[in-house]
């Protein structure tokens, strides 16, 4: 399966990882091409992101491994596009 | 790893408690006058590496129940996928720096009173004249870092240093 986009919801904790220390974990895994992280919520001890990942057949399985590896959590993944063409989300007609 | 301000925690205990276990054990020994330098490297060995295993203990656990906190809050099921990552080694490696730096700071601590006694051994009163400087530079960079009263920090490691010299004199244990 050729993956081109994933977004994920990482949780990590307020002091560690940084944003770098994910950023450096996601860097080498094969297939990424670019990325970005982005602070989503923060709460008292945790910190919420968003990690837009895009690049072609992205190896997901290395991709969370180095991402739980670096001690942030993936609660799930929240968007995916696979496939020879780069596919927009699209809102249901009349929302 | 590099030494930062967390690591004066293990430095100031070190120095702390390696100058005044040195007074606990030699104190008889030294105002005798009979100190040589043998006796100065058993005790400083002794009183340094003593203090490492359980330091290591508590450095760890403490550690650990950051990271469990850390895995509560992250709704994860149990503690171990955090010690499997980067973090787990990271609480490894730090807790055995932490308690080598406090071992070494705990040597060099016993060091200069002990030295004093075996390089003078007739000038009796001067290990604890040494010992009573260490704990007031120590209580003085205590007082500073926490931005208390530094003389009332030096003054208060020295009157436990002299009142620990006292004891290791009744007591005798050299």
């Amino acid at each position: 399966m050729r993956i081109r986009r994933l977004v994920l919801d990482v949780d990590k904790a307020f002091a560690r990882p940084s944003l770098l220390d994910i950023a450096r974990a996601i860097e080498p895994v094969a297939g990424v091409e670019g990325f970005n992280i982005s602070v989503e919520e923060v709460d008292q001890e945790t910190v919420g992101t968003l990690i837009n990942v895009e690049g072609d057949n992205i190896d997901v399985s290395a991709l969370l491994a180095a991402i739980e590896k670096c001690g942030a959590a993936v609660h799930g993944i929240e968007e995916i596009v696979v496939g020879e063409r780069m596919v927009e989300y699209r809102h249901r007609a009349g929302k | 790893m590099r030494i930062g301000p967390e690591q004066l925690f293990p430095i100031v205990l070190g120095v702390a408690d390696g100058t005044c276990t040195s007074l606990v054990l030699a104190s008889q020994k030294m105002l005798a006058g009979t100190f040589d330098l043998w006796q100065a490297l058993r005790i400083g060995i002794l009183s340094s590496a003593a203090g490492f295993l359980p330091l290591w203990v508590a450095e760890y656990a403490s550690l650990r129940n950051e990271l469990a906190r850390m895995a509560r809050q992250l709704n994860q099921p149990s503690v171990r996928p955090l010690l499997r990552s980067d973090l787990g080694l990271s609480a490894l490696h730090s807790a055995w720096f932490t308690a080598g730096l406090a071992t070494l700071s705990s040597f060099l601590g016993a060091c200069l009173p002990l030295g004093a006694a075996v390089l003078y051994p007739r000038q009796i009163y001067l290990p604890l004249l040494m010992a009573n400087l260490v704990l007031m530079l120590v209580g003085i960079g205590l007082g500073r870092w926490v931005e208390g009263r530094r003389w009332v920090w030096a003054l208060g490691l020295m009157a436990i240093g002299n009142a620990l010299a006292l004891l290791g004199l009744k007591v005798g244990i050299s």
